[in-house]
């Protein structure tokens, strides 16, 4: 079909323009390059077999990050999951050849760090949002999670990240993580 | 009256997304409730340059890797349906292994709404089924197997639990495929229903795996097929499909299949 073709060449220029991108989120999800690699792989193929279902005008990039997200939820980390594997590797995710002396990558591998250390579901909201930034609703569409549930996320993601960033002083307020 | 206002909501707040009403009455509430005005100076300093500290990442991206992988992506209709389970056959992919390591799994709780979801990913089960198989073990070796339990008793006990969660008597017939002796039985998970895989090390050509899971889908005759690097045998009675999946030549492992599709024909008690 015309329209089937025509899509999938966009499809195929927007996955050549964004394939950084997607890498790098499968690279915050996953902590490993190998993964990463391999989740942007299968982003590809889904994505072009699936051209038809991309809805014309509408965020490419988002549609990608979804599709990346659910691969990931569903095929990849699951057997993680089902083999009672947990995470490794967190600390060795980024290497930056050489650069890391300056003042400017050391400050840019703290917040990584701090990423990095969130729970998967809060971490992922924190990349879409913060890192690609997404609007809360879109956030929510790329998850396919309700909109409360994206606000509870990074709601407990910047306690967390403040827990550890917020100059300590005994004024501070110690509320109990508000639910 | 003011409700104490959440973590989210102050969240929201900091992050631009209040409507312009929700905004106004927070900024009232705040002006009269200190903990809140505090709590919204803690919450804040979770503000860090996210967006400028991820920009070194997008250099480190294989780009030439990634974009010549995608030049060689075939037109999709060429590809049946399952390949795309996960894009590439190819076996020793470190991150994977990774994760394959230490496979005794056991009790795993599944996500209704991933399962939902998953099901509705492959117009074909039955091959996304073999793909998986296939894709795992060809993560495995001989070494995968060392700490397979030694004493009979215990791999009877593992066969006879398989057996019950799959409805399908395996002992003790499983036990020995051809001359091989079992190494392992144990329970997987597949799409929320156990999947049993029955493991057994052939000296030549490393681990046989026989993979059982329950299915309605009719009784199938034996199918072969080649999988990311492995050979496949699999069938299906009234009750349940069979995968085996090893190096071992074809033929061989036809022969295997047969034999193991004789021993337990007839044997549901489903």
């Amino acid at each position: 079909m015309e329209a089937a073709i025509a899509s999938e060449q966009e499809i195929r220029t927007g996955l050549s323009e964004h394939v950084a991108r997607l890498w790098r989120y499968g690279l915050t999800l996953s902590h490993h390059r190998d993964t990463a690699d391999d989740l942007v792989q299968a982003t590809c193929l889904r994505a072009l077999e699936r051209a038809a279902q991309f809805a014309s005008g509408t965020r490419l990039d988002h549609w990608l990050f979804s599709i990346l997200h659910s691969i990931w939820l569903n095929e990849v980390r699951s057997r993680r999951v089902r083999q009672g594997q947990g995470f490794v590797e967190a600390a060795e995710v980024l290497t930056f050849d050489g650069a890391a002396d300056t003042e400017t990558h050391i400050l840019a591998i703290q917040v990584m760090n701090h990423v990095h250390a969130l729970p998967e579901a809060q971490r992922s909201a924190v990349f879409l949002c913060y890192v690609e930034g997404l609007s809360y609703r879109e956030v929510a569409e790329v998850l396919q999670i309700p909109i409360g549930t994206v606000m509870s996320r990074l709601a407990a993601a910047r306690a967390r990240i403040a827990e550890v960033t917020a100059p300590k002083s005994p004024a501070l307020p110690t509320r109990e993580k508000a639910k | 009256m003011s409700v104490k206002p959440t973590d989210e909501m102050l969240t929201a707040y900091l992050d631009g997304e209040l409507a312009a009403a929700d905004r106004a009455s927070l900024e009232a509430t705040m002006a009269g409730d200190g903990a809140a005005a505090n709590r919204l100076r803690f919450l804040s300093h979770g503000n860090l340059a996210y967006a400028e500290a991820f920009a070194p990442m997008l250099d480190e991206a294989p780009r030439k890797k990634l974009e010549a992988m995608l030049a060689d992506l075939s037109a999709p209709k060429a590809r049946p349906a399952a390949e795309a389970h996960l894009a590439s056959p190819r076996i020793g992919r470190r991150g994977l292994i990774a994760a394959a390591i230490g496979c005794l799994a056991a009790g795993v709780v599944a996500d209704r709404a991933f399962l939902a979801l998953r099901s509705s990913l492959f117009e074909d089960e039955d091959a996304a089924l073999r793909q998986e198989v296939a894709e795992y073990l060809a993560l495995y070796t001989a070494d995968s197997l060392t700490h397979a339990p030694s004493s009979t008793a215990e791999r009877e006990a593992q066969l006879k639990f398989a057996g019950q969660r799959l409805g399908l008597p395996l002992d003790p017939a499983a036990m020995n495929l051809g001359d091989l002796q079992m190494r392992r039985a144990q329970i997987l998970e597949y799409d929320g229903k156990p999947l049993g895989q029955i493991l057994y090390l052939d000296p030549a050509h490393g681990p046989v795996a026989l993979c059982i899971v329950a299915a309605s889908s009719g009784a199938k005759p034996i199918t072969r097929e080649r999988r990311g690097g492995l050979n496949l045998i699999y069938w299906s009675s009234p009750t349940h499909s069979f995968v085996m999946a090893a190096r071992n030549p074809m033929e061989d492992l036809t022969a295997r299949a047969e034999q193991m599709q004789a021993e337990l024909a007839g044997r549901s008690r489903a």
